[in-house]
């Protein structure tokens, strides 16, 4: 099984420090929301993990330090004003073993990707004709076109309706258990990340708070702490779904 | 749409493209054909093809010289400052992320410039013909327009902004110089530099051509070796960045390409403008933002423009040209109108 591990990881920019010394250790198979409050270091993080950003610590793969061939990361998304078609774009997800001549593999492998995520309608469209979601989904689907074994995403569906939401962090979860892959992901949404991912890690202020399975994660008193927002979590009658309503006089209260 | 389906139609795209492409060569070679028939001596098509037939050394002297000597290295000549100015355009549209670059964007014209006017009042006492002396000093100053930011690009990062930046420093330090020169300049002199400003294919020769043919040549295997990393820069720095592309080495060793290959354009046959801006354009609306094709549709489409200016230039003055770069410098500005609606266009 793959194993990604932090150790005292830490991260500053400009001088000031973002992520203070965290460890953290993700299972292969695995899909982990990172989350918290604003300017709490997620993105930091997860640059830093890709390989964007220097750091202090050490991470590994497997006891090796990171190749980040092997690693795919979704920075938040903008608007694309390419007139590149969606199949292209998905190509250039493996942009660093493309021929002059698209292989069979190649095209296997966005027909695939685009099956998936349920995008093969917009196969031949240039992908600035798309919606902002329907950007994000196909970028998305980019970041999986070279198997990678590490996928780090930064709000991936930040800009999807609620269908959307589910069904591509279902999507994401499928291929980490199919690939020994792990994902970590930044997500806002307390309900989806509990919903849909094997564990949550919760920074706080730059340091990790805790991680762990969702219902461990995501209690009233946790939420509290972190957010100072008073909420009831309990669980669902599906038993394995954490629900989180906050109500509004909760909210103004801040 | 199935597996099969994608692919079919993926592959009647790429037979399109290469089609496409294949249809743009033949307009080129019909207007190459077309360019070495027009001129102020009024040969027939008889006459121009017994001479190509007979040779350089053909008994008949003076087809053979026109032909030769005269209009063959001048429709080759642009030909191949078309291709280059093409293929620089469309490189300098994608580094910069910014449909409005060129070539020129960065200076190398005014420091061609600059170069060509030194080189024309200073150089008589060089030991090489003028015919040389003024294209190698052209060339070399372009040279060091391209040295000074490449030095500011390390130094400060290779971004869109630091690189346009310093490149209308770099423009306005040798325009400046350059208007120097013609303010000190006696009368004949500056005509000189004016006539060189033009940008005419009439100062070609076999040559230029040579010189100018083997930079392209050295220049496109390295282009072609980063393609897909160009198309990958077309979705916008933090993807691109995100895919494991080096933005800052992938702008450095680009910009030292489109230097090389602007100078090739220039350094002989003088300033020649929206060229560079047009043909990346027009490619891209043809077939696409796929490198592999919009490179090699760039460059014919930059011939093209050239070898019509050329035509343009000896039919609307049949006894002496007008030169390309003012055909090119009219002609472009309602294609850059066009270019400017079309883009607020696909804003929308």
């Amino acid at each position: 099984m793959t194993h990604l591990t932090l150790q005292a990881v830490s991260v500053a920019r400009a001088g000031r420090c973002i992520i203070s010394p965290l460890d953290l250790n993700l299972h292969g198979g695995t899909m982990t929301a990172l989350v918290g409050p604003n300017g709490t270091g997620k993105t930091t993080l997860l640059a830093a993990i890709a390989g964007h950003l220097p750091y202090q610590g050490a991470i590994q793969l497997d006891g090796a330090p990171v190749d980040i061939k092997v690693v795919s990361y979704l920075p938040q998304t903008h608007g694309v004003s390419s007139r590149l078609t969606v199949l292209e774009v998905l190509l250039l997800g493996r942009r660093e073993t493309l021929g002059w001549r698209i292989s069979d593999q190649d095209l296997s492998a966005a027909t695939q990707v685009m099956q998936h995520f349920m995008i093969s309608d917009f196969a031949d469209r240039s992908i600035a004709t798309l919606s902002g979601g329907q950007q994000q989904i196909v970028l998305l689907a980019q970041r999986l076109m070279r198997k990678p074994r590490v996928v780090i995403l930064d709000e991936p569906t930040s800009a999807l309706d609620l269908h959307h939401q589910l069904s591509v962090l279902a999507v994401l979860r499928s291929y980490a258990q199919e690939n020994d892959a792990i994902i970590l992901a930044a997500i806002h949404d307390l309900n989806l990340a509990s919903r849909q991912c094997d564990s949550i890690a919760l920074l706080m202020e730059g340091d990790l708070h805790c991680h762990g399975d969702p219902h461990e994660v995501l209690t009233a008193q946790t939420i509290k702490t972190v957010y100072r927002v008073e909420i009831d979590a309990y669980r669902n009658q599906s038993g394995h779904v954490l629900n989180i309503p906050i109500s509004p006089e909760e909210v103004g209260r801040r | 749409m199935s597996d099969t389906s994608i692919r079919t139609r993926y592959a009647r795209a790429e037979g399109r493209r290469i089609i496409l492409i294949l249809l743009s060569i033949l307009i080129l070679v019909a207007l190459v054909l077309l360019d070495l028939l027009t001129g102020p001596s009024g040969m027939s098509l008889a006459d121009l093809s017994q001479a190509f037939m007979a040779g350089p050394a053909g008994e008949d002297r003076t087809a053979a010289t026109i032909l030769w000597q005269i209009r063959m290295p001048q429709t080759i000549m642009g030909v191949i400052v078309g291709a280059c100015l093409g293929i620089a355009g469309l490189q300098m549209q994608t580094i910069l992320a910014n449909p409005l670059a060129s070539p020129f964007t960065l200076g190398f014209s005014a420091s061609a410039g600059f170069g060509a006017a030194l080189a024309i009042m200073y150089g008589g006492w060089i030991p090489l013909p003028s015919f040389l002396v003024i294209p190698i000093s052209a060339f070399f100053m372009t040279l060091v327009a391209c040295a000074i930011i490449y030095v500011i690009a390390v130094w400060r990062g290779a971004t869109p902004e630091m690189l346009v930046l310093s490149g209308i420093t770099v423009l306005f330090f040798f325009q400046s110089l350059q208007s120097l020169l013609q303010f000190m300049a006696s009368p004949e002199v500056l005509q000189q530099i004016v006539f060189w400003l033009f940008g005419t294919l009439l100062k070609a020769n076999w040559t230029s051509v040579s010189v100018s043919g083997v930079i392209l040549i050295i220049c496109l295997p390295f282009v072609l070796r980063d393609i897909w990393n160009l198309t990958a820069m077309r979705l916008g720095d933090a993807n691109a960045a995100s895919l494991g592309l080096n933005l800052q080495a992938m702008r450095q060793r680009t910009f030292v390409i489109v230097a090389l290959l602007t100078s090739a354009a220039v350094c002989f046959v003088g300033t020649i403008g929206f060229v560079g801006l047009i043909a990346p354009h027009v490619s891209r609306a043809v077939i696409g933002e796929d490198h592999r094709y919009a490179i090699p549709l760039s460059a014919i489409t930059g011939s093209i423009i050239l070898i019509s200016a050329s035509v343009l230039g000896k039919m609307l003055s049949p006894g002496s040209a007008i030169p390309v770069g003012i055909i090119t410098a009219i002609a472009g500005i309602p294609m850059l109108m066009a270019v400017i609606l079309n883009h607020k266009g696909v804003g929308k």
